[in-house]
């Protein structure tokens, strides 16, 4: 017998209606000798749906009720799933009716392998006026693939379902409710290992487009990193990126020095020096008064050891930026 | 016919059908609205990023059935007094 975790928890008016939503899918999924787990009815607690999910991996793990970009919520104030805990939905297929969730959890579920991600990009809306409608609309997922489809062939008949829907919402002149279902069909994403999460990151594009989804996916991104550095480590990293910045600035500077330096010998047609050379002559550069020679000198030095500096303290940050990848994984 | 005209007769057109419709609501998350409160947020200039969201939701949702909804137009228009 197939076994799922379902979790719908009850703390609010409108999870009251999702709530009901989620009967329906219980019975769904019991009308197809699945074992069901039903954990809610009131407000959930994080323990009880890690130990749900920790006891019975691979299962099917069905979330009703409110969500954020980055997690399922129990109640009012706790997650029983967000980044933290996302690895537990490795190796299962999820079908959530909540909102946001598929926005970065579900991007985080499909990294960490999971199987399918059903779920939702934006607010899931919906209206007193057409009560039935979204509810046949929420659970019509879940429906379609016990019925054996794809989850593929799932999400498009789903949002076919949603088209119908809508008419017939037009057609009672259910104007607002309409709009609002066709706004959740638009939100509704469903990744799966053939159809993986979209991004709009310039990185992770072209990560994908070389790598491959699967890599391309498991791939840091730079900006994520820096973040993660610097909320970790602000000291650190400030003082890193400010002596990034100085030797950068003082290797330009010396490149610029030397230009005017050699500009004259370098570049003047029937360039001549009374003593044959610019050694002697003397340089100034705002309060650095010598002579052109030591000024050539320093400025070489200056130029040669602001590059590798620059090198150096680059490589630190980054290996400081690996060592926090690997501990957040 | 233009973006701007097809939003002023959908705007006008919910506006007209909240205003028939008092007691129902809108819940969106964890917030509710009814849908005079949800529609006066249409052209509202004054919104929190959430609600801005949310109308820019609701009205692209509404464009695009205008646009390929041929029930749907109708009723706009016929509801704005409009149709032909």
């Amino acid at each position: 017998m197939s076994e799922a975790v379902l979790v719908a928890p009850k703390f609010d008016s409108a999870t009251e209606y999702s709530y009901g939503w989620s009967r329906e899918a219980k019975a769904l999924l019991e009308e197809k000798s699945y074992e069901v787990i039903d954990i809610g009815g009131g407000p959930v607690s994080r323990a009880e749906v890690e130990n749900a999910l920790r006891q019975n991996p691979g299962v099917l793990y069905v979330h009703f009720d409110h969500g954020s970009d980055s997690a399922h919520w129990g109640s009012q104030t706790e997650a029983v799933v967000d980044l933290n805990n996302v690895k537990l939905l490795s190796g299962r297929e999820v079908y959530c009716m909540n909102c946001l969730s598929a926005k970065k959890l579900g991007v985080e579920a499909y990294k960490n392998g999971a199987l399918a991600y059903w779920g939702y990009v934006e607010t899931f809306t919906f209206s007193t006026e057409a009560i039935e409608e979204f509810g046949e609309f929420a659970v019509s997922g879940l429906k379609f693939r016990l019925q054996g489809e794809t989850w593929m062939q799932s999400l498009q008949h789903a949002k076919d379902l949603a088209k119908a829907l809508g008419q017939k919402l037009v057609e009672a002149g259910k104007y607002i409710a309409s709009v609002i279902l066709q706004g959740d069909a638009d939100a509704l994403v469903c990744y799966t290992p053939d159809n993986p999460p979209e991004s709009k990151c310039i990185f992770r594009k072209t990560a994908i487009r070389i790598f491959g989804p699967k890599t391309g996916w498991k791939l840091p991104s730079p900006f994520e990193t820096v973040k993660l550095v610097y909320k970790r480590q602000p000291k650190s990293f400030c003082f890193l990126v400010f002596l990034i910045v100085s030797l950068a600035m003082l290797h330009m500077f010396s490149v610029w020095q030397l230009d005017l330096l050699c500009v004259d010998p370098m570049w003047r047609a029937g360039w001549s020096h009374p003593n044959g050379r610019l050694a002697d002559d003397p340089w100034e550069c705002w309060v650095w008064h010598t002579s052109c020679g030591e000024a050539y000198n320093t400025l070489l030095f200056l130029n040669f050891a602001s590059f590798y500096g620059t090198v150096i303290v680059f490589v630190i940050l980054l290996y400081s930026m690996i060592s926090q990848i690997k501990r957040k994984s | 016919m233009r973006d701007t005209e097809v939003v002023d007769i959908i705007t006008r057109a919910l506006k007209l059908e909240a205003s028939q419709k008092p007691n129902e609501i809108i819940y969106a998350g964890r917030e509710k609205f009814t849908y005079k409160q949800f529609v006066g947020m249409l052209n509202s200039g004054k919104l929190q990023k959430n609600h801005k969201k949310l109308v820019e939701s609701l009205l692209n949702s509404a464009i695009k059935q205008f646009k390929e909804n041929e029930v749907f137009r109708n009723k706009m228009l016929d509801l704005v007094g409009m149709q032909k």
